[in-house]
C-alpha cells in the first residue's frame, strides 16, 4: 500500500483538532510536519504528544520536507489564498478548509492556480462522509419520500469565537470588513460564514441549483460580538424545491480558550438536523445522534456527549484515493463555488432586505 | 384525527356545570364549530380558516384552541418569569397530515397567533415562499425585531406530525422538543406483535379526549369564564387575517412584505 506524506499548515482553524487524530491513525498517511506562526498554538500543539516537527512558516516546512505530497491548509479564511499560492508553487495537493474564500474573484484565482499547478484540491465538507447523511441521500435518491417539496435543515452550534478568535474578526473570517446592513454596527463573517454544509447539501439532495435566497439576521444573541450570530434563510431551487436553513450560533457556550469538557451551556453543542418534506412522506434525520448523556463535571450540567463523529476518516480516505488515482474529489473548488455564491447572496439579501435571484 | 364534536360538547358541559360558569350553555355544533349561548348571545366557536366565515346565526369566535395547550403555556411562563429572556429568535415548525383539526390555513393561523401569544408583539414584516403542496416556509419579524423562521404545512397522510417551537433568548433556549430528539415523546408506549401503540394522556379531568379536544374545551372554558374576552379575540382575528394576507402576497410576489393593519392604526407599518 502506498502511503502519502501529509502536513498541516497554520493550526488555527477550528477543525484542525480533527485532523490531528485522523492523520495520526490513518495507515495510508504519513504525517510529516506542521507549520504554525502563532507561538501559543505551537506550544499547545507540542503538549499533545504527536511528536511531529513544527515549523514557523508553510514555506519553510515545504522547503525542509520535499517529500510532502499534500497539505491540509488549516489557517483562517483570510490566509487561504496565500497558502494556496505557496502549495501550488511547490506542487503540493491541497485539502482546503470549508471556506476557501468569500471573494469570488479571489476564489476564481484559486481555481486557476490549482488547475495550472495540476494538483488535487479537495474542500473539506465532512458531512458528505457522515453515515446518517449518506443514508438520507440514498433514501432520497430511492424516492423514499417522493419528490422533495421542502428541504429543511439546521446547522446550529455554539459560537467558536472565544476559542478561535479569528472567527470573531470580520477581516479574518470574511476576508474584509463589510457592514451587515445599513444602520447596523455588525459585519459579515459570523455564524453564516461558519456553516456552509447545509447550503451544499441542499444542492446534492435536490440535484438542482439555487433560484433565489432570502435571509434575515436577527438581533445578536451575544451583544459583544461584531458579527451576526442568528440567521434564518429560505428560498427555492430551480426545480421548485423550497428550503429553509438555519446556520446560527444559537447554542450558548462557556467562553473557553481551548475547547474541552464544559464548553457547552446548551446541552448539545451542535445540531445538524433535517426535515425533508416529500410528496409521499417525510424524512427526519439527525446527523449527530443518538448520543450519550451525562451530568457531573465540570459544571454539573446535563450534557449530550457526542458518540458518532468520524466524518474525517472517510474524507481523508477520499483525499488519499484522489491523490493516488489522480481523480477529482466530490467536493472540488469548481463545485463548491455554487455553495459560496449562495452564502454570498444570503449576505446580499440581508443587506438589501429582499430576496436575491441568481443570475440577476 | 377527526374533531368529535359530541365528545367535546359532553366534556364542555360537564366542565361548565362543575365550575358553575353562569349563563352559558351549549346549543349546537357540527364538525369544526360549536354554538354557545353566553349571557343571552349566541357565539359560534369555529376552527379558523383563512377566510373566517361570518355566520348569521351568531357571532363567530375564533377557536384558538392551542392557546389553552399546557405545554405552550409552560413555555410562555418560562418567558414571563425571565428564565429565558431577551428573546431574539424562534424556530417554529407546524407540519401535520390534514385532518379534522388541521389544514394548512389553520396551521398558518396558529403559528401567527403563537408569535403574539409568546412575545406580545405583532408581526410587522413577512417573507414567505409560494405555497406548494399546501406547504410554505416563511420568516417573520416582530415590532421589536424578533425573527421567526416558520415551516408550515400539510404533509402526506401517515407521516409523523411535528409541532416544534424553539425560542432563543440571550440567556438560553426554551422548547417543547427534548434535546437530542427529533419527534415528540409520548407518555406510554405499548409494543408487541410488531406494532407500537402510543398514548399521551395529559389531563385527568378530561381523560379520554385527544390533545386538541382537551385544548378546545379548555379554551372555550377560558373565554366563557371571562379570562379571555370575546372582543380581544375579534381584534386578534383581524390582526391575524392581516398577517395571513401579507404571507400570501409575499409568496405570490416573492418579495418581503410589510403587514398592513386593517384596524388599530399602524397602517403600512
Amino acid at each position: 500500500m502506498r502511503r502519502i506524506n501529509v502536513a498541516i499548515s497554520s493550526l488555527t482553524h477550528a477543525h484542525v483538532r480533527k485532523y490531528y487524530s485522523t492523520l495520526f491513525t490513518n495507515p495510508k498517511i504519513n504525517w510529516v510536519a506542521v507549520s504554525c506562526e502563532d507561538e501559543n498554538i505551537s506550544n499547545h500543539f507540542k503538549t499533545l504528544g504527536y511528536n511531529v516537527p513544527v515549523y514557523k512558516t508553510l514555506d519553510e516546512m515545504l522547503k525542509t520536507h520535499p517529500e510532502i505530497d499534500a497539505v491540509v491548509c488549516a489557517s483562517d479564511n483570510s490566509k487561504h489564498l496565500e497558502e494556496f499560492k505557496t502549495c501550488c508553487k511547490y506542487g503540493k495537493h491541497i485539502l482546503s478548509m470549508k471556506i476557501p474564500s468569500f471573494d469570488l474573484d479571489e476564489y476564481d484565482r484559486m481555481i486557476e492556480l490549482v488547475n495550472r499547478a495540476g494538483i488535487i484540491c479537495q474542500v473539506e465538507l465532512e458531512l458528505h462522509y457522515n453515515p446518517v447523511v449518506s443514508r438520507m441521500m440514498k433514501l432520497i435518491q430511492e424516492g423514499a419520500v417522493g419528490e422533495i417539496v421542502s428541504f429543511n435543515a439546521t446547522n446550529i452550534t455554539l459560537s467558536p469565537v472565544w476559542a478561535f478568535p479569528w472567527q470573531g474578526k470580520p477581516e479574518l473570517s470574511y476576508g474584509k470588513k463589510m457592514k451587515l446592513k445599513e444602520n447596523d454596527n455588525r459585519f459579515r463573517g459570523g455564524a453564516l460564514s461558519d456553516h456552509p454544509h447545509i447550503f451544499d447539501l441542499v444542492r446534492w439532495a435536490t440535484s438542482s441549483e439555487y433560484r433565489y435566497v432570502y435571509a434575515e439576521a436577527g438581533h445578536n444573541i451575544r451583544t459583544d460580538l461584531c458579527e451576526e450570530d442568528l440567521v434564518y434563510v429560505i428560498g427555492e431551487m430551480n426545480n421548485g424545491t423550497k428550503f429553509i436553513l438555519d446556520p446560527s450560533w444559537s447554542r450558548l457556550e462557556e467562553r473557553l480558550k481551548i475547547p474541552g469538557p464544559g464548553w457547552e451551556v446548551y446541552p448539545k453543542r451542535m445540531e445538524v438536523n433535517f426535515v425533508i418534506i416529500g410528496t409521499k412522506g417525510v424524512l427526519m434525520a439527525d446527523a449527530f445522534g443518538p448520543n450519550v448523556y451525562f451530568n457531573g463535571g465540570p459544571n454539573n450540567r446535563y450534557t449530550v456527549q457526542y458518540t458518532y463523529f468520524d466524518e474525517w476518516i472517510g474524507m481523508m480516505d477520499e483525499f488519499y484515493s484522489c491523490i493516488v488515482e489522480g481523480k477529482q474529489p466530490k467536493i472540488n473548488l469548481e463545485w463548491h463555488r455554487g455553495t459560496i455564491e449562495a452564502m454570498q447572496n444570503c449576505y446580499r439579501s440581508i443587506l438589501e432586505e429582499q430576496p436575491v435571484f441568481f443570475g440577476k | 384525527m377527526r374533531m368529535d364534536i359530541n365528545k367535546i360538547s359532553t366534556a364542555l358541559e360537564n366542565m361548565l356545570n362543575k365550575y358553575e360558569i353562569p349563563e352559558t350553555k351549549i346549543i349546537g355544533g357540527n364538525e369544526g364549530s360549536l354554538i354557545i349561548e353566553h349571557k343571552g348571545k349566541k357565539f359560534i366557536f369555529s376552527l379558523c380558516d383563512r377566510n373566517f366565515p361570518n355566520k348569521p346565526e351568531g357571532t363567530p369566535v375564533p377557536l384558538y384552541f392551542w392557546r389553552a395547550n399546557r405545554r405552550l403555556n409552560e413555555m410562555k411562563n418560562v418567558l414571563l418569569t425571565g428564565n429565558v429572556k431577551d428573546v431574539v429568535g424562534m424556530r417554529a415548525r407546524a407540519i401535520t397530515p390534514r385532518d379534522g383539526f388541521w389544514n394548512v390555513d389553520r396551521l398558518i393561523v396558529m403559528v401567527v397567533d403563537l408569535v403574539k401569544f409568546f412575545f406580545d408583539e405583532k408581526i410587522v414584516t413577512v417573507f414567505s415562499t409560494k405555497m406548494d403542496n399546501n406547504y410554505l416556509n416563511a420568516i417573520f419579524c416582530t415590532e421589536k425585531g424578533i425573527r421567526i423562521s416558520a415551516e408550515i404545512g400539510e404533509i402526506p397522510q401517515g407521516s409523523i406530525p411535528s409541532f416544534m417551537f424553539e425560542i432563543i433568548g440571550r440567556n438560553g433556549v426554551v422548547t417543547n422538543l427534548p434535546v437530542d430528539a427529533q419527534v415528540s415523546q409520548h407518555s406510554i408506549y405499548v409494543s408487541g406483535d410488531g406494532n407500537v401503540k402510543t398514548y399521551t394522556d395529559t389531563d385527568f379531568e378530561l381523560f379520554g379526549l385527544s390533545q386538541p379536544e382537551i385544548d378546545c374545551v379548555r379554551f372555550i372554558m377560558s373565554v366563557c369564564s371571562g379570562k379571555d374576552s370575546f372582543e380581544a379575540l375579534q381584534k386578534d382575528k383581524s390582526y391575524i387575517n392581516d398577517v395571513v394576507i401579507a404571507i400570501i402576497n409575499s409568496g405570490e410576489h416573492e418579495e418581503k412584505v410589510k403587514v398592513t393593519f386593517s384596524e388599530g392604526g399602524n397602517k403600512n407599518a
